[in-house]
This record gives structure tokens, C-alpha cells and sequence, in this order.
């Protein structure tokens, strides 16, 4: 009982001072909508740098019959991406490659829209610079690699397929083969991510051949030439990576 | 009265003082300040809203139709700050060909106060940040990345103090790490230091020595994570002298402020409002006079949410 005495007589000694503290506050988030009005002194700003860029980016590179989503463990617009880099890759380099992966983080849209794709949008999804480095990995740093995939919640691939539980991958099958620790492996694989971004680390230590070309180049070129054969874009899911509970 | 009588008599005085939540009736009105914190976060560049093509957010954000809802705002608060939370850059080819010219100057056009530093602020290196910083009419804030002997020291601020009237904010900024998330090139000779540590040292230098009666930290850290990675709430959890953790990185979108408890008992609160500036956030602070240290646990208190 005494002490309670000393800390309230303490507490009302050093509490003479009077300050301002924040005793409520009041919270509210507002949408901008598709309704909502726009400000003339910014719209006025932007227009000169809009005019300029639109004529850039409007182009259309190629049509596409559905809207493609972005999702893990596996996603129809993760596919299409994968699937245009690992080929571009092969061509660029003129070399056999077995698979080709991407990190979520690199896919920046949850979208790609319903009919034309512009040039704009495909900067949009894919806005980094990243160029395409071609790597020889072991079977053995590939079992790391497909662990790390799986710890992340199943990152999106070409030429190889995988199933995961509790962050560890199993029947990894590349180029419809099992995967062989004792092999070795060619990887068309973003910079960022053999230089150890997004925590790859077990292939920021290794050689790499660096292509002239960026993940950005590979997918553009590669609408071009489906936009050129009269091929349109689908949405493509075939169980390439499965999470299992 | 008797000595013994006198300090039961404080003794009850104290226990009603501590039960109730708003005792201060004694405390007139007129004393009670508000100051307006508006906030983005992952801007990522957004000039424009999303096209009208079906996608998840078409149709929203756009800094010409935040600038009008900015203004309305002015027109009707005195007491207005506007704080980014960094990664203003890369998402739109409007970064890819004016190199973060535009979002700079449409963020100094809307007034915006202070910004901090997000990964992707580093995305043209530090030369190309910094060839871009005139255009921007508001500071960066940042105390845990050490610039020295880089080209941006001396271009970025640790904090900045806005005062209104009697109320004095401390705001300042910290960083996520940049190794293993920026390519070394970009960041170049920028050094990582602990941010808890940092915005700890630098929270207690704006509430004790700088006298700030609110005291905002603009992160990029993100808000969670399952893997073991510096966030907001740990931050949250081992502060004291933060009252609010405005919070990007993560493009978490919140439906109101987490409240936590900090290494001193004292309420935090962690926002974020997603990315792309589809929404503007906006909390009101109602500041009293009051005695320092007894009731400051359980302030501030949320009094609606709309």
C-alpha cells in the first residue's frame, strides 16, 4: 500500500508540465473512382508528357481473347510470360535451354486485358530492365532452387513442372524428365534474380552467360510473332505448378 | 485535515482519474488542436487511373482526381500534412521514358510535405535520383541509409519538424534493406543500418529533445511478414516515442489503422493504403492538453471510422 502512496505522490511531482497529446483521432481512407473528377492544373501538367507517350506506347503488339490473371501457385498470365521468355531465350541465344522460371514480384499487373495488348501494358507488367542471363546450375543447386520456388508459394516456370507441400518441392520433372542431381542444367533466368535478387542466393555465386536482350525485349517480340502468325493470346493453365495440402 | 486522510482522499481521486476514459472534463474545448495526415503509399508512377479494360482496379487512382479531393480537403482543414511512404517510381512507362520527372512534380504541384525512400526509388541509381530531386519541392526522409561519400549525400533529410500553432510534428523515414532486393549497382555505396534502432534513437530525439507532441514514421520496411524480415510490426512492437507508422512496400490496403502496444505500453498505429494511389488515407488527430505520462497508454482513441 505504502509504495502505491510514493508512485502516486512521484507521479503527480513530475507531472506538472502540461503538454499536448493526441487523445482521439478519426480515420477515413477515400477511392479515387471511375467517377471521380479530375483536377485541371494536373491534368494540364501531365497532358504534354501523356501526348508524347501515347504515341509510343499505343502500338499493339497482339490480341488476346480473354483477360489473363496473375496469381500463385500457378496463373494463365505467369504462363504466357514464361512460356514467351523460354522461347525468345532459345532463339537469342541459339542454344538448348532447359526451363525458365519468374519471381511473383516480377510480374507487375494482376491483369492483362481482354483484346489489344499495347506496348504500354506489356512495360507495365514488366517494367524493369532486367536483361536475360543464360546459367549452367547442377541438379543439386536446382533442388535449392525449387525448394526456395515453393517456400515463396510456387513461382511461375516454363519447361519444368513441380508440386510442393510445406515449402518443399517434389516431383520436379524437367523437359519431362525427373530431375537428376547429378546433371547439370541450362536456366534462362532475369539478372535480378541470378545476381541474388529476391534472395536467390544460391545462384548469386554462380558463372553466367548475359544475353543483350531483356525479359521485357523476349516477351514483346514474342507477341509480335504470335500477332504475325494470326495467333491469338489464351489463357493457358496445365497443372505445371500444384500446391498439395 | 489530517495528513493520512489527505492522501486517501488522492488516492480515490487517482482511481477514478485512472477508470475513466475521458476525465478531463475540467479541460475547456478550446484547448483540443486538429491536424489533418493525409497519406500514399506505392504510388508506382500511377500518372493516370487504371484504363477502363476489365482489369482488378479499372477505373481507379489518378493524381488528377486525388488533386481535386486534396483540394477539397485544404478548403476545409487548417491543419493539413501530406506524406508519401515511398516507391513513388516504376509501373507505368511514364518512369520508363521521363525518369521520374512527372511524379516529382505533380507531388510538389499537390504540396506534398515529405516522402521517404522506397527500393524502387533506387531503380535509375542514385545519379538518376538525384537528377530528378530539383523537381521535387518536398524533402526525403530517411535515417537508417548512410549516404556518405555516395551522390546523394546531403540530399536526403533524416526528419523534419512541422509546427502548427502550439502542435509540433516530428516526422522521418526509414528504409527496407536494400542487398538481396535492389541490384548492388543501383544502390551503389548506400549503407544499410538497423532501422529499429534508428527510428528508435530518432523518435526519442524528436519527442524528448525536440519537445514533438506527435512523432510519424514514414517506412518502406512493409507491414508483415512470414518470413523472419524487419516489418512494421516489429518496429510496432519494439518502439517507443512513435505514434504512427505510416507503412508501404507490402501494397497492403488496410480498412483502418492496427493499433499495437509499444515496448512501452504506449498505443502505435500502422497504416497503409494499398498502392497506385487508389486511395488517399486520412487520419485526424484531436490533440488535448493534458498532464504528460499518466493516461498516454490508451491514447489515441479511434473515435469512428467511416
Amino acid at each position: 500500500m505504502k509504495n502505491i502512496f510514493f508512485f502516486l505522490l512521484l507521479l503527480s511531482a513530475s507531472s506538472c508540465t502540461k503538454h499536448f497529446i493526441a487523445t482521439e483521432y478519426k480515420f477515413e481512407e477515400q477511392r479515387l473512382n471511375p467517377n471521380s473528377p479530375s483536377d485541371g492544373k494536373i491534368a494540364a501538367i501531365i497532358q504534354p508528357y501523356k501526348d508524347s507517350l501515347d504515341k509510343e506506347m499505343n502500338v499493339v503488339l497482339a490480341v488476346s481473347d480473354t483477360i489473363l490473371t496473375k496469381s500463385i501457385p500457378e496463373s494463365d498470365l505467369g504462363n504466357l510470360m514464361c512460356d514467351l521468355i523460354l522461347k525468345k531465350s532459345k532463339d537469342y541465344c541459339n542454344c538448348k535451354i532447359d526451363f525458365t522460371f519468374l519471381n511473383n514480384g516480377g510480374i507487375r499487373l494482376p491483369n492483362l486485358p481482354k483484346g489489344n495488348i499495347t506496348l504500354g501494358k506489356i512495360i507495365e507488367l514488366m517494367p524493369f530492365e532486367n536483361l536475360i542471363d543464360i546459367m549452367n546450375v547442377s541438379g543439386k543447386t536446382l533442388d535449392t532452387l525449387f525448394n526456395y520456388m515453393a517456400a515463396k508459394g510456387g513461382w511461375q516456370i516454363s519447361g519444368a513442372r513441380y508440386k510442393f507441400k510445406n515449402e518443399k518441392a517434389f516431383d520436379v520433372f524437367i523437359n519431362g524428365e525427373p530431375l537428376n542431381s547429378n546433371k547439370n542444367y541450362a536456366i534462362a533466368v532475369s539478372d535480378y534474380l541470378a545476381q541474388g535478387g529476391d534472395n536467390c542466393t544460391m545462384l548469386a555465386v554462380l558463372p553466367k552467360t548475359i544475353l543483350k536482350k531483356s525479359l521485357r525485349d523476349a516477351i514483346i517480340d514474342g507477341l509480335k510473332e504470335m500477332n504475325l502468325r494470326g495467333e491469338n493470346i489464351k489463357s493457358v493453365i496445365d497443372g505445371r505448378v500444384q500446391k498439395v495440402d | 485535515m489530517k495528513r493520512k486522510t489527505f492522501i486517501k482522499k488522492s488516492l480515490n481521486a487517482g482511481v477514478l482519474f485512472a477508470a475513466s476514459s475521458f476525465p478531463y472534463e475540467a479541460f475547456a474545448k478550446g484547448d483540443a488542436r486538429k491536424i489533418t495526415i493525409l497519406h500514399t503509399n506505392d504510388q508506382h508512377s500511377r500518372i493516370e487511373s487504371f484504363p477502363m479494360d476489365g482489369g482488378k482496379y479499372q477505373g481507379l487512382g489518378g493524381f488528377a482526381q486525388r488533386a481535386v479531393l486534396l483540394n477539397e480537403i485544404r478548403r476545409q482543414e487548417k491543419n493539413i500534412l501530406l506524406l508519401d511512404s515511398g516507391d513513388v517510381w516504376q509501373g507505368t512507362p511514364y518512369f520508363n521514358k521521363y525518369g521520374g520527372e512527372l511524379e516529382f512534380k505533380l507531388m510538389s504541384e499537390m504540396k506534398y510535405d515529405a516522402s521517404t525512400l522506397g527500393n524502387h526509388d533506387f531503380d535509375i541509381g542514385l545519379d538518376g535520383f538525384v537528377k530528378q530531386l530539383p523537381h521535387a519541392l518536398f524533402p526525403f526522409l530517411n535515417c537508417n541509409y548512410d549516404f556518405t561519400d555516395t551522390a546523394m549525400e546531403g540530399k536526403i533529410q533524416t526528419h523534419k519538424i512541422f509546427r502548427f500553432d502550439e502542435i509540433k510534428i516530428g516526422v522521418f523515414g526509414i528504409g527496407i534493406e536494400l542487398q538481396g532486393l535492389v541490384p548492388k549497382d543501383l544502390y551503389g555505396g548506400v549503407r544499410y543500418n538497423d532501422p529499429i534502432v534508428n527510428a528508435n534513437k530518432m523518435a526519442k530525439h524528436l519527442k524528448d529533445e525536440r519537445g514533438c507532441d506527435l512523432v510519424i514514421c514514414l517506412s518502406h520496411l512493409g507491414y508483415k511478414y512470414d518470413e523472419k524480415k524487419v516489418s512494421d510490426m516489429d518496429l510496432a512492437y519494439q518502439s517507443s516515442n512513435i505514434d504512427l507508422i505510416l507503412g508501404g512496400h507490402t501494397h497492403t490496403f488496410f480498412t483502418k489503422p492496427d493499433e499495437f502496444r509499444n515496448a512501452a505500453g504506449a498505443k502505435v498505429l500502422v497504416n497503409q493504403v494499398g498502392w497506385a494511389g487508389i486511395y488517399l488515407g486520412r487520419l485526424d488527430f484531436y490533440f488535448e492538453k493534458k498532464r504528460k505520462g499518466i493516461l498516454v497508454p490508451d491514447f489515441p482513441k479511434l473515435i469512428s471510422k467511416v
